[in-house]
């Protein structure tokens, strides 16, 4: 029996090897061999075995909750919303939230003065200020087109007094703006209480 | 796993809580199976873990099987790994063309006896590894399931390549066996 290679390979997985080269090919299969399992390891590609290899090898497993991870993949999912390295976009942030700060939204005022939320758009995407005269645990929330509002922070984000862009280590909170729309972006307090919200038309 | 079908039609039909319960579910194995690849950092396994799941997630019209759904998931994130090497090979150079493909179904439909005997079959190929080397280093990625190969590699005091190429040389055996199976 010859050695296995990647022709005699998908023949074997597709069933197409006649009967009797299929009983030979099985029958080297099951006896230990250096060479073929070299070759099966180089294999190009995936092949229609290898999720059934790979999910015998880890068997079943406990996993910790991945909370970060599954709000990345929210995010992705839903297109819209997306945590954006600051170093990607550091410059046009120095512009947007130190140099220049760009109003073009309508305001509506909500009953904490002591909390006012800009919304700016920074090349493809809008990203949040906040500046506080306290130290607050904020929330925002985001409704596109009069959809109901989604939660944009997954958990609630405490700050001290001051000027804040909403972002979580080096990464920046952006709405990405792909499409034609108007998003009311309201931010909370952790108890509920509405702070600020602002009305944005974004074109891309 | 048993709940897979029902969370499948509600996650088409665009609930995020069964898109969280299926990643809840999967999510471990995925990053496992990633973890144990050659050249992938830390962060890659993250990026690939969720790639994979966005790429699920979007493709779960493709999936003739609903009970097989772990191995589906794991093709994708085997296929998407291989792309991606291919990418970073290629960095500099004429970006290879990969297409975007979703990996086909696995061969059978599933059913717990048939897993079951799977799983037993690769614990019996690690029992008879002979004491040693390899033995250790599958013994510690596949049955303790804790360790990256970086960390295994920093526990045995070899180098990340000589782990992850022991993982692949188990792993085709495992798979030479099966296939002796079908």
């Amino acid at each position: 029996m010859k050695h296995l290679d990647a022709s005699i390979w998908s023949a074997y997985l597709d069933g197409s090897l006649a009967p009797g080269e299929r009983a030979d090919v099985k029958a080297h299969l099951a006896e230990d061999c250096e060479i073929c399992e070299v070759r099966i390891a180089n294999l190009a590609g995936v092949d229609r075995l290898d999720g059934l290899v790979d999910d015998a090898l880890i068997g079943d497993l406990d996993s910790a909750p991945d909370e970060l991870g599954f709000a990345r993949v929210r995010s992705k999912l839903t297109k819209s919303r997306a945590w954006i390295p600051a170093v990607a976009m550091i410059a046009a942030l120095v512009v947007a939230f130190i140099i220049l700060p760009k109003r073009e939204e309508e305001r509506l005022k909500g009953p904490h003065a002591g909390a006012k939320l800009s919304v700016l758009r920074v090349e493809s995407s809008l990203v949040f200020r906040v500046d506080l005269d306290a130290p607050t645990c904020l929330v925002l929330f985001g409704s596109e087109n009069g959809e109901p509002r989604e939660k944009l922070l997954e958990a609630p984000l405490c700050l001290e007094a001051g000027r804040h862009a909403i972002a979580r280590g080096d990464d920046v909170l952006g709405l990405l703006v792909t499409h034609a729309a108007t998003w009311v972006i309201t931010l909370e307090d952790d108890r509920g209480a509405v702070l600020d919200r602002v009305t944005q038309v974004v074109t891309p | 796993m048993a709940d897979d079908p029902e969370r499948i039609e509600r996650a088409k039909a665009g609930d995020p809580l069964a898109w969280r319960e299926l990643y809840d579910a999967h999510a471990g194995a995925v990053r496992r199976a990633l973890s144990g690849w050659g050249n992938l950092s830390a962060a890659d396994v993250e990026d690939l873990v969720q790639e994979t799941f966005v790429t699920m997630v979007r493709s779960l019209d493709q999936l003739r099987s609903p009970d097989a759904l772990r191995p589906w998931v794991l093709t994708i994130a085997r296929s998407l790994a291989i792309r991606k090497n291919a990418r970073d090979k290629a960095e500099g150079k004429k970006r290879a063309d990969l297409g975007d493909e979703i990996p086909e179904a696995p061969i059978s439909i599933e059913d717990d006896r048939a897993r079951e005997h799977r799983i037993a079959t690769v614990r019996a190929l690690i029992e008879a590894l002979p004491p040693g080397a390899e033995r250790d280093t599958v013994h510690l990625f596949y049955v303790e399931g804790k360790l990256s190969a970086s960390e295994i590699a920093e526990k045995l005091g070899v180098g990340k390549s000589t782990i992850t190429m022991r993982l692949e040389r188990f792993r085709a055996k495992v798979k030479r066996r099966l296939m002796a199976e079908m």
